[in-house]
């Protein structure tokens, strides 16, 4: 439309110019004439006009459009007409000159459309030439970043990467393949620490378990070294305890519990209840059990345990005598609460490593933890609410 | 039995030899891989107790080593590994028990004997402590040809210090043998406490209760033996 208006405006002075040149050149003529025969033309010739006026008015030209009737194509045809008042010799004059449009406005309207036409032309070829383009060399950047994203750690392969006809893609993929291998040896590496750690720290624990279970054994009547006996024992199990939770953290953060299958978590709590049973009954503690919906989420069968079990035993050893347990299932959500003393810590430092449980001095204080490390890593958004006297645990499995 | 303990780490080895001769065990000791070899192809044992780490070679191959000689004898796996596929790794080899370590002597003892039992005496035999009659395929005991009515829970109690006659075994090594990985749970040990107590009581019935005597502050010893107080 802008278009079409600015390119009118265009033709429009360009008509008003000609029919200005006409006009003078007319001028000329009719004063030649005038002074060749001593009077002057009034009346019409071709489309020239001319009339006598009484006086020539301050404004003395202007143009203007005008419609004049076609006898051959008895139809009314648009014009552009300009208005000359001169005086020649003394008379007052009149001059009109007609300039048809049917031309010109034929001409803009086949320029204008003729112009657009190409325009979306252009266009369309330059987006379709831009696609085939962008496709033949971004291809291959894209192949390869297809590769990456499928890529597992856990496989021993390399990624072999198409070779690309553009040097900075055959580049990249060379430095890509050179850090998956890096990362690949980092990650191998550290498979094979944690696995060292574990034997290692294992083995000096295991011995001084034997000692100190063989020292029982001697003839010790001494109710002061038995106690002795029995504190380094403790001791050295919480040790062994930390040094087993601490692996499994590590375990879980570095994804090395690859079979993934979907479980039933349901059938894992009622599993592990039958199990602490006895441990409840001996504190008291009443279950109740709502499993309204099931709930299936895929991980690894040792992990989904480790989960409950830890969710079950703090539920347990943070209870009261004679307290209670509520399990509930709802939808995606399972909770798991519990009645007991008010929180000796942060709510916010709950899932920290070692926060403090001063009701459980056997506690490593990573139980919270791991449960927190294995929902981070499985989609599991967990978070605890609870008041002086009951606390619950709530598990939203998203997937 | 003869017993021959792969493993090795010194100090742990010198443990476990020291506890099951104490139990009347006859054992012999290979400290590496090639040890081994040499004693599994030399001798016959009754059972072998095996560590998964040795210097020059696994356990694993040593396990597959004495299936292929159509050994009959029971193998105990000991290892650091304790995740659930050493485990079944380690069992579907041929081996009849996993125990990860760090282990309870007396734990080791118990499977030693449970293993013992299943291989000798594979019908529904009983064996006897003292006056009570113990059958392990069917969980249960008999006093006097009567059947005593006892939980699972205490059930294993019974069984484990039975299996550990006349060892002190503290309240730490009863409530992992019972409860395993969910030890923390029990706070102060009261769990175990109250299990002995309810076995006890079923116990006393009989008037053999005073088998199982209390270690004062450290644990319990079970005993069929009168002891002069």
């Amino acid at each position: 439309m802008g278009f079409y208006k600015i390119f009118s405006k265009m033709v429009e002075k360009w008509v008003n110019n000609d029919l200005s040149e006409q006009m003078h050149l007319t001028l000329f003529e009719v004063q030649n004439q005038y002074i060749k025969s001593g009077s002057l033309y009034i009346g019409v010739t071709n489309r020239t006009q001319i009339t006598q006026v009484t006086y020539v008015p301050g404004n003395n030209f202007s143009f203007r459009d005008t419609i004049i009737y076609n006898q051959f194509e008895q139809l009314y045809l648009p014009y552009r007409a300009i208005d000359y008042f001169t005086k020649v010799d003394t008379i007052p004059v009149k001059i009109t000159i007609h300039k048809s449009l049917i031309g010109t406005n034929t001409l803009i309207e086949n320029i204008v459309v003729g112009t657009t036409a190409l325009s979306i032309i252009f266009l369309i070829s330059i987006y379709i030439l831009n696609r085939y383009i962008f496709k033949q060399i971004w291809g291959d950047f894209f192949n390869a970043l297809h590769i990456i994203k499928h890529f597992d750690l856990n496989s021993d392969n390399l990624p072999e990467f198409t070779p690309s006809m553009i040097i900075e893609f055959n580049q990249l993929n060379a430095v890509l393949k050179k850090m998956i291998h890096k990362i690949q040896t980092d990650y191998n590496a550290l498979k094979q620490f944690t696995a060292n750690i574990n034997h290692e720290l294992q083995t000096p624990l295991a011995i001084i378990k034997s000692k100190i279970e063989l020292m029982l054994q001697s003839e010790i009547t001494n109710q002061d070294q038995l106690k002795l006996i029995e504190d380094i024992y403790k001791g050295t199990i919480r040790l062994s305890k930390i040094n087993q939770g601490l692996i499994l953290l590590t375990k879980i953060e570095n994804n090395l519990f690859i079979s993934a299958v979907p479980i039933h978590m349901n059938a894992v709590i009622i599993h592990h209840l039958e199990f602490f049973q006895s441990l409840t009954e001996s504190k008291q503690i009443a279950i109740e059990t709502n499993l309204m919906s099931d709930i299936y989420c895929v991980m690894s069968p040792e992990l989904a345990d480790i989960l409950v079990v830890n969710l079950l035993k703090n539920a347990i050893s943070h209870n009261l005598v004679g307290g209670r347990i509520i399990i509930d299932i709802q939808q995606s959500t399972l909770s798991i609460s519990n009645t007991g003393e008010p929180l000796a810590i942060n709510p916010e430092s709950l899932f920290n490593r070692f926060a403090k449980n001063q009701y459980n001095k056997n506690s490593t204080g990573l139980g919270l933890a791991i449960v927190k490390k294995i929902c981070d890593t499985h989609h599991i958004k967990i978070s605890y609410s609870g008041t002086d006297t009951f606390h619950i645990f709530s598990l939203y499995f998203s997937n | 039995m003869k017993i021959l303990v792969v493993e090795d780490e010194t100090a742990l080895l010198e443990s476990v030899i020291k506890y099951l001769s104490a139990e009347g065990h006859i054992c012999e000791k290979a400290l590496t891989f090639s040890t081994a070899l040499d004693k599994i192809e030399t001798y016959s044992y009754d059972c072998y107790i095996i560590d998964i780490n040795l210097p020059g070679g696994t356990g694993y191959d040593l396990i597959t080593n004495l299936k292929r000689k159509n050994n009959n004898a029971g193998i105990i796996i000991i290892s650091a590994l304790n995740t659930t596929d050493d485990r079944i790794k380690g069992l579907n080899i041929g081996a009849d028990d996993y125990l990860t370590k760090p282990f309870n002597l007396a734990e080791l003892n118990a499977r030693l004997k449970s293993l013992f039992r299943r291989i000798n005496f594979q019908g529904n035999n009983c064996f006897l402590v003292g006056d009570i009659c113990i059958f392990p395929n069917e969980f249960r005991i008999e006093i006097n040809n009567k059947s005593v009515d006892l939980t699972r829970k205490e059930y294993e109690l019974l069984l484990f210090l039975a299996s550990n006659q006349n060892r002190v075994i503290t309240k730490e090594i009863l409530a992992e043998h019972l409860w395993g990985d969910y030890i923390d749970a029990a706070d102060s040990f009261d769990f175990v406490y109250t299990h002995i107590k309810n076995l006890r009581k079923k116990l006393q019935v009989y008037n053999v209760s005073k088998y199982i005597q209390n270690i004062y502050g450290v644990g319990y010893k079970f005993s069929t033996i009168e002891t002069i107080n």
